[in-house]
C-alpha cells in the first residue's frame, strides 16, 4: 500500500455503511463453500492478490489462504461491521480505497455486497497456506545438513544409460535419440517433430556446426546428389577427421574454461606461452581425445605422466604438461592488497572453473559460506581446494605495495626441445588447508584433508591418494574421480554441452549449473542416454557428435512448420525443430575470410594481433594497453589464433558478442545491434573482404554478369540466386555501375551479400 | 497482465499474433519505417507496428525520459545520505554482525568519517562527500530504504538492472522501451555509457534485451575516442552507395525473413541496418559537444584535469561529458540512458566497492559524479526538461556500517557488501522533491521503517513513466513476465509527487 491510512476518520464511516447494508445481506447463502468459490475466490484472486500474496504481502496482509487474513482484522467472520476491508473497499478516499486508484477501479457495489455476505456468513475460505508457488529456490535449512531432498537431486543420481527396453534396446543410438526426444514431446500437448531440412540447409549446418565455416558449393552439391543416410555418416565423418573441426570445437571449449592470454587487472601482463595449451585444446578436439583423458590432462597432466612413468622427451608427457596451463589460466593481480588473500582468489577462479566447466556445480558459492541452495558445505569447498594447493602459486611471496613477480609458471618440454610452456610445478609440500572464516584468508578454522563433496563422497567415493614421485598425488586423484565413469554429473555435463552447440540449447538450459538455481533438464532420459553412450564409447566426443547428428532430430528443419507446436514451445525448448542460428564472432569473421578465398594456414602458434583501429587504441587503458602488431601475412587466420587478451579486444569479435575471457561462459549471448549493422555497413576489415570477393568471383566466373552472379550466391549461400535476387542484383549493378565504375559496383554487390542474414545466420 | 492494453492496435496484433513479439506485420512495417527501400518492398502492407514506434503509455505520464546513474559496486549510504548519530556514537564498539545469511560474526562498528549537515529548505541530510549536489537536495527524493536480495555483485547488478539475481531478463531499459518505444527513430531509444575503467560485473546481460526482441537492448557508447565505432563508410563510398547497399541488403534479408517469421532477430536486424544508416548522422550531432557553452561545459566539469594525486582518479571530466551527452541525447528523444560510475574488476577501488578503505573510495569516486550531477539537475531544470526527465541514482547494493578488514590485509576502514538497508534518490519527472522515504536501523544497516525490495523501485519508475508494473508484460515460456517478477511489488508513493 503506497499511501498512509487515516484509520480513525474511514473507521466510523465504514461503521455506518457496513451496518446499514449488513441488515439486508445475509439471506440465502445456504451453500458458503460454494459462494465463496463462484464470488468471492475469483473477485480476491482478480483485484487483491496481485498485491496481498506472498511472503511480501502487501501490509502483510495476504489474501491468498486463510490463515494469511486470519489475524489480521481485515476480514473478522461474521461481523461485516468490524472488518476494515470491507471499509476500505467502500472508501471514496483516493488515499485509502481498495484496490488503489492507480491499480484499478473501484469495486462495483455488487460486488461489495458480495463480500459482506460472504463475511456475514461466517467469511468460509477453504484455502490452506502453501498454495502460492515458490519465487525460486528456497534456501537451504541452517546449520549445513544434506536433506533427503538433496539425495534426491536429479542431476546427483546415476545415470540411467538403459533408457529404453525391450524392442527399442536394440536400435541404433540415432533412433533411440528420436524415440528419447518423441517421447519427451508426448508431455507437451501440441508438439510434434518437424520434418527434415533440405539437403542444402543440412551440409550447411553440418559444416558450420562442426567447422565453423560455410561447406563449398561442390560439397552441397555432392550430397544434394546423393542425400541418403550413408553419404549423410561419410560428410559428417570427413568434417569430424579434420583440424578444422578441432578449431571450432576448441573455441567452444576455450570460452568455457575463460581462456585468455594475459593476467587481467591494472597491468594485463602477459600469460607466457598459453597459446600451447590453446593448440592444446584444438589438438584435443580435432583428434578425438577421449574426454576423460582430456581432463585428467588439464587437471593432473604432470602427476599423470609422472605416475605413466614417460620419459623426458616423450611427446605426450609434453602434451599433459601443457594441458595443465588449465590451472594457469585465471586472472592473476600482480598487485593485490594482500598477497596471500590473492593467492586464494587464484585458486578459487580455478576451482569455480573446474566446477562450472567440468561439474556444472557453482562451487565458489560455498567459498565464505556453506551454499545457499545446493548441498555443498564450506567444508566441501575447502576440501577440493586443498587438492589445488599443492600448486605452487602463480605470484611471487610478497607484502606491501607494488607489483610482485611472478612464480614458476612454465616448465621446459622435453620432446620440443626445451621449449616452454606455462605449466604448473608442484611444491615439495602441500600447506595444510583450513576452512577459511568468511573466506578470509587471514581467518583459518578447522583443518580439512582432501576430498571431494559429501553429497557425491557417499555414491562416488574419491579414489586414495598416492604421492606420484615428488607430487602429492591429490590433483590425479581428484581428476579420477571426476572422470569416473559412473559420476552423475561430468559425463551429463560434456554430452548436454554437445547437445547444446547443436541445437542453440541445453537439455540442461544452464549448461554450467546443474544445481537448484539452474533449470531442470527438460528431457532427463534424453541426457542420460547420451552421457552413457560417452561414457560407453570411450569418453569418444566424436562418437556423441556421430550419433547426435544422425539422428532425425538433428535433421529437422529450423522453420516453424508446426503453428500448434511453435505455440506451445515458442523457443523449441524440447527440440520438436532445429534452431536458426545466428554464427558466432568467429565464424563470421572465418567465413567471410573462406568466401573470398583468403582464409590463413596457420594452425598453431603463438597469438596473431591483426590491426587495432586507431580509436581503440586511443581509448584503452594506457597502463594496460599492449597489441604487438604481427606482420600481414598472418591477418587472416583463423579467429582461434588470433591474441586473446583481457584488457583489450578486437572491436570485430567484441561488437559480435565474443566473450571477455573473465568468467566462464556457457552460452554466448547474441545480441543484434545498430553498432552490428554499421560494422557490416562501414568497417573497413568488411569492406577489404568483399573487394577480395568480388576479385575471387571476377577469376572464377569470368566476364558473363548472369556467371558471376551464380558463382557469388554459391560462394555464400551454396545456392544459385533467386530470379528475383538475380533481378536486383542486376539493377544494384546497373545503378552503381553508372556511378562509381564496375569493380566498385561488384565490389559493393559482394559487400552486400556479406551483410546479409543468410551469409550469418544457420538454418 | 495483457501487453495489449499498453500498446496501441497496430502493435496488440504483432504482440499477441507472434510469440517472441514480431511478425510479418512487424516486419512489413520495419520496412515501412523511413527507408525507402521499405516502400519500394511493401508498399501494398499497411503501416504499422515498428518495435520502437513512440507510444503512448496508459496513464499520464509524469516522466519521458529515463537518466539511470548506476554507481557500480555499492556506494555507501551511510557515508552520503542516511546519517546515524548513534552509529558515530558507538563508534569502535564490537557487535554481532550478521554478514551474510545465517552467518554471524563479531564486526566493529565504523561510524562515517565524513561532516553531515541538514540543506536546502528541506533540511535533508548530506554528507560533505558530495557538497555540490547537496545544494539540489530540494530536488531529490531519497528511499533510504531499499533491501535487494544478493550480496553478490554480479547478482545484485541483474537484480538492479534486469529485476532478478539470474541472467536472461530485460533491463530496465529494455522494458521502459518495449512499454513507450523512443522518440527519435534515427538514435538509439536506449544508450549505455560505461566508465573508462571498464564495465560492470557481468557485462552486456545488464543492458540486454533477454527473452525481448533484440531491438529493445541498449547500444554501447564508448566513453572516449569515437564513441560508436564505424560511425562512416570508408573513403570513396558515398552514402548514396550505401543507401543502395542497404536497400540490396533489405530486399535480400526481407526475402530470407520469409518463412522464418518467428526468428524475432531477423527482423530487429532489418532494423538495425535503417538505425545504423539514420545514425551515421544523427549520433555524431548528438554527441558532438562543440554547440555547447564554455559555461555548460565548466558547470559539468567536462573540461577538468585528471587528478593526480591517485592512478585511478578520473576527477569530473568524464561523468560530467557522459551526463551532459545524456541530457542532448534525452533531449533528443532518447527514452533511457544509463551511466555507469565505476568499472572493471569488482573488488578494487576502480569502483564503488569499498572493501579497501572507503575514505580512499568516496575520494576517488565522489567528486567524479558530484559535480556532473548537480550539473546535470541544474542543466535539465533551465531546460525545462527536469519535469519529463526521470534522474535515479544507486547502485547494486550499499555498504555495511562495520569495518571489514576482510580485503583490507588486516588495515580497518573497508565497508562490505549491504543488500539489506541501502539508498537511490530520484529526481524530476513527477518526483516529490526534498522527502526522505525510509530509514535504516540506528546503524544505517538493514531497512527497518517502511523497508522497500528493488523491485518497488522498478515499479516506481515504470509508474512515473505512466506504465502499470503489474499490466507491462511481456509473454514468454507460458508465462506474462513482468519487471517486477511474480513477487508482489508497489509504487513507492511516498516519493511520487
Amino acid at each position: 500500500m503506497p499511501r498512509a491510512p487515516s484509520h480513525r476518520r474511514s473507521g466510523a464511516t465504514a461503521l455506518a455503511v457496513g451496518l446499514a447494508v449488513a441488515a439486508g445481506a445475509v439471506a440465502g447463502s445456504a451453500e458458503p463453500e460454494a459462494f465463496f468459490e463462484s464470488r468471492i475466490r475469483p473477485l480476491l484472486e482478480r483485484v487483491c492478490v496481485e498485491c496481498h500474496a506472498g511472503a511480501d504481502a502487501a501490509a502483510g496482509l495476504r489474501l491468498t489462504d486463510r490463515a494469511g487474513w486470519e489475524d489480521s482484522g481485515a476480514i473478522v467472520p461474521g461481523d461485516p461491521a468490524a472488518s476494515r476491508l470491507l471499509a476500505r473497499v467502500r472508501s471514496t478516499d483516493p488515499l485509502e480505497r481498495m484496490p488503489p486508484p492507480d491499480a484499478g477501479a473501484p469495486l462495483s457495489p455488487a460486488e461489495i455486497g458480495d463480500v459482506e455476505r460472504w463475511i456475514t456468513a461466517g467469511a468460509v475460505d477453504p484455502r490452506a497456506a502453501g498454495g502460492d508457488p515458490p519465487a525460486g529456490p528456497a534456501l537451504r535449512p541452517r546449520p549445513f545438513v544434506i536433506t533427503a531432498a538433496d539425495e534426491d537431486w536429479w542431476a546427483f543420481q546415476p545415470i540411467e544409460a538403459q533408457v529404453l527396453k525391450g524392442a527399442e534396446a536394440v536400435l541404433p543410438a540415432e533412433e533411440k535419440i528420436d524415440r528419447l526426444v518423441a517421447r519427451g514431446l508426448e508431455q507437451v500437448p501440441g508438439l510434434a517433430p518437424s520434418p527434415p531440412a533440405t539437403p542444402r540447409e543440412l551440409v550447411r549446418r553440418a559444416t558450420f556446426d562442426l567447422h565453423g565455416l560455410p561447406p563449398t558449393p561442390e560439397a552441397v552439391a555432392a550430397f544434394a546428389a546423393d542425400p541418403s543416410l550413408a553419404a549423410w555418416r561419410r560428410l559428417v565423418d570427413d568434417l569430424l577427421a579434420s583440424r578444422r573441426h578441432g578449431e571450432r570445437w576448441g573455441r567452444y571449449w576455450l570460452d568455457w574454461v575463460r581462456y585468455a592470454e594475459t593476467n587481467g587487472y591494472e597491468r594485463d601482463s602477459d600469460k607466457p606461452d598459453a597459446w600451447r595449451y590453446r593448440d592444446y585444446v584444438i589438438d584435443a578436439f580435432a583428434t578425438d581425445l577421449p574426454y576423460d583423458r582430456f581432463v585428467v590432462e588439464q587437471l593432473a597432466g604432470d602427476e599423470w605422466a609422472d605416475e605413466a612413468a614417460l620419459p623426458a622427451d616423450d611427446a605426450r608427457r609434453d602434451r599433459a604438461l601443457v594441458a595443465t596451463g588449465f590451472l594457469r589460466l585465471h586472472q592473476w593481480d600482480d598487485e593485490p592488497a594482500s598477497a596471500l588473500q590473492a593467492d586464494f582468489d587464484d585458486a578459487d577462479d580455478v576451482l569455480g572453473t573446474i566446477g562450472s566447466a567440468f561439474l556444472g556445480l557453482t562451487i565458489s558459492c560455498a567459498r565464505c559460506h556453506d551454499h545457499k541452495y545446493d548441498p555443498l558445505a564450506q567444508r566441501d569447498y575447502y576440501a577440493l581446494l586443498a587438492s589445488l594447493r599443492g600448486i605452487e602459486p602463480y605470484g611471487k611471496p610478497h607484502t606491501g605495495g607494488g607489483s610482485r613477480g611472478r612464480g614458476r609458471i612454465q616448465r621446459p618440454l622435453g620432446a620440443a626441445g626445451g621449449a616452454l610452456a606455462l605449466a604448473v610445478v608442484e611444491l615439495p609440500e602441500p600447506p595444510e588447508t583450513f576452512v577459511l572464516h568468511r573466506g578470509d584468508a587471514g581467518s583459518p578454522r578447522e583443518r580439512v584433508e582432501p576430498g571431494v563433496p559429501a553429497i557425491l563422497a557417499g555414491r562416488w567415493a574419491a579414489p586414495p591418494i598416492r604421492p606420484i614421485g615428488t607430487s602429492s598425488g591429490r590433483r590425479l586423484a581428484l581428476a579420477r574421480w571426476i572422470t569416473s565413469p559412473a559420476h552423475p554429473l561430468t559425463a551429463r555435463v560434456i554430452a548436454n554441452r554437445v547437445w547444446q552447440r547443436h541445437f542453440g540449447s541445453g537439455i540442461v538450459a544452464t549448461p554450467d549449473d546443474f544445481g537448484r538455481t539452474g533449470a531442470p533438464p527438460v528431457n532427463q532420459p534424453l541426457l542420460d542416454f547420451l552421457a552413457g553412450e560417452l561414457v560407453a564409447s570411450g569418453w569418444s566426443l566424436h562418437h556423441l557428435h556421430r550419433i547426435i547428428m544422425a539422428s532425425r532430430t538433428y535433421r529437422m528443419t529450423s522453420r516453424a512448420t508446426i503453428p500448434a507446436a511453435q505455440a506451445a514451445d515458442p523457443d523449441g525448448r524440447h527440440f520438436w525443430r532445429q534452431s536458426l542460428r545466428r554464427l558466432d564472432a568467429e565464424a563470421i569473421r572465418d567465413s567471410f575470410l573462406a568466401i573470398a578465398g583468403h582464409l590463413g594456414t596457420k594452425s598453431s602458434g603463438p597469438g596473431v594481433y591483426p590491426p587495432l583501429p586507431d580509436d581503440v587504441r586511443a581509448a584503452a587503458n594506457q597502463a594496460s594497453f599492449r597489441w604487438p602488431d604481427s606482420p600481414a601475412a598472418d591477418h587472416d587466420c583463423r579467429s582461434v589464433y588470433l591474441g586473446v587478451r583481457r584488457a583489450v579486444r578486437l572491436p570485430l569479435l567484441e561488437v559480435l558478442d565474443a566473450p571477455a575471457g573473465s568468467a566462464p561462459l556457457a552460452i554466448r549471448p547474441t545480441t543484434t545491434t545498430a553498432p552490428q549493422a554499421l560494422l557490416f555497413l562501414d568497417d573497413p576489415w568488411v569492406h577489404a573482404q568483399a573487394a577480395r570477393l568480388r576479385d575471387r568471383v571476377v577469376r572464377e566466373a569470368g566476364a558473363d554478369e548472369g556467371a558471376r552472379l551464380g558463382r557469388l550466391w554459391s560462394l555464400v549461400s551454396q545456392r544459385s540466386p533467386t530470379a528475383d535476387e538475380a533481378a536486383a542484383a542486376h539493377e544494384f549493378l546497373a545503378t552503381r555501375r553508372a556511378d562509381g565504375g564496375d569493380d566498385a559496383a561488384w565490389a559493393a554487390l559482394c559487400h552486400a551479400l556479406l551483410g546479409s542474414s543468410e551469409a550469418i545466420y544457420v538454418d | 497482465m495483457d501487453p495489449r492494453q499498453h500498446l496501441p492496435e497496430s502493435r496488440r496484433h504483432f504482440c499477441t499474433t507472434a510469440g517472441a513479439g514480431f511478425g510479418s506485420l512487424a516486419l512489413a512495417a520495419l520496412l515501412d519505417g523511413d527507408g525507402a527501400a521499405g516502400r519500394r518492398l511493401l508498399a501494398a502492407e499497411a503501416p504499422a507496428a515498428d518495435p520502437l514506434a513512440a507510444r503512448a503509455p496508459p496513464r499520464e505520464p509524469r516522466a519521458k525520459a529515463v537518466i539511470f546513474l548506476f554507481m557500480f559496486g555499492g556506494p555507501s549510504q551511510i557515508d552520503l545520505f542516511d546519517f546515524k548519530p548513534e552509529l558515530a556514537a558507538r563508534d569502535g564498539q564490537t557487535v554481532d554482525n550478521e554478514f551474510r545469511i545465517g552467518a554471524t560474526t563479531k564486526a566493529v562498528l565504523q561510524a562515517s568519517r565524513r561532516a553531515f549537515a541538514r540543506h536546502g529548505e528541506s533540511g535533508l541530510w548530506c554528507s560533505d562527500a558530495l557538497p555540490h549536489l547537496a545544494r539540489h537536495v530540494d530536488k531529490l527524493a531519497l528511499v533510504r530504504s531499499l533491501y535487494t536480495d544478493s550480496f553478490a555483485h554480479g547478482s545484485a547488478l541483474l537484480q538492479a538492472n534486469c529485476g532478478r539475481i539470474l541472467q536472461g531478463h530485460p533491463s530496465v531499459g529494455s522494458w521502459v522501451t518495449y512499454g513507450l518505444g523512443t522518440e527519435n527513430a534515427d538514435l538509439p531509444g536506449y544508450v549505455v555509457m560505461l566508465d573508462p575503467r571498464g564495465g560492470p560485473t557481468g557485462g552486456a546481460p545488464n543492458w540486454a534485451a533477454g527473452y525481448m526482441p533484440a531491438a529493445y537492448q541498449g547500444t554501447l557508447i564508448r566513453p572516449t575516442g569515437a564513441a560508436i565505432d564505424n560511425l562512416a563508410p570508408p573513403p570513396g563510398i558515398s552514402r548514396q552507395a550505401q543507401r543502395d547497399g542497404i536497400d540490396l541488403i533489405n530486399r535480400l534479408n526481407a526475402a530470407h525473413a520469409a518463412g522464418r517469421e518467428h526468428a524475432s532477430e531477423l527482423a530487429a536486424r532489418i532494423r538495425s541496418y535503417e538505425l545504423a544508416f539514420a545514425m551515421q548522422l544523427a549520433a555524431p550531432e548528438a554527441l558532438d559537444l562543440a554547440g555547447e557553452s564554455a559555461e555548460t561545459l565548466a558547470l559539468y566539469g567536462v573540461d577538468e584535469p585528471k587528478p593526480d594525486w591517485h592512478p585511478l582518479a578520473l576527477g569530473p571530466a568524464t561523468f560530467g561529458r557522459q551526463c551532459l551527452l545524456a541530457r542532448r541525447l534525452v533531449e533528443r528523444g532518447v527514452r533511457f540512458v544509463q551511466i555507469y560510475s565505476g568499472g572493471g574488476p569488482a573488488g578494487g577501488q576502480n569502483t564503488w566497492d569499498g572493501h579497501h578503505g572507503i575514505e580512499e573510495n568516496l575520494r576517488l569516486h565522489c567528486p567524479e559524479v558530484d559535480r556532473p550531477i548537480a550539473a546535470l539537475l541544474t542543466d535539465l531544470a533551465r531546460r525545462g526538461l527536469l519535469d519529463s526527465t526521470l534522474v535515479v541514482w544507486g547502485g547494486e547494493f550499499g555498504r555495511m556500517p562495520v569495518t571489514e578488514t576482510f580485503n583490507t590485509g588486516g588495515k580497518p576502514g573497508g565497508r562490505d557488501h549491504n543488500p539489506r538497508g541501502f539508498t537511490y534518490f530520484l529526481a524530476g519527472g513527477g518526483v516529490k522533491g526534498g522527502t526522505a522515504y525510509g530509514a535504516t536501523d540506528d546503524f544505517g544497516e538493514r531497512a527497518v521503517e517502511n523497508p522497500r525490495h528493488l523491485r518497488d523501485l522498478h515499479a516506481t519508475i515504470l509508474h512515473l513513466l505512466g506504465l502499470d508494473h503489474r499490466r507491462l508484460t511481456y509473454f514468454h515460456g507460458g508465462l506474462a513476465e513482468k519487471l517486477t517478477g511474480v513477487l508482489p511489488a508497489q509504487p513507492i508513493g511516498a516519493v511520487i509527487a
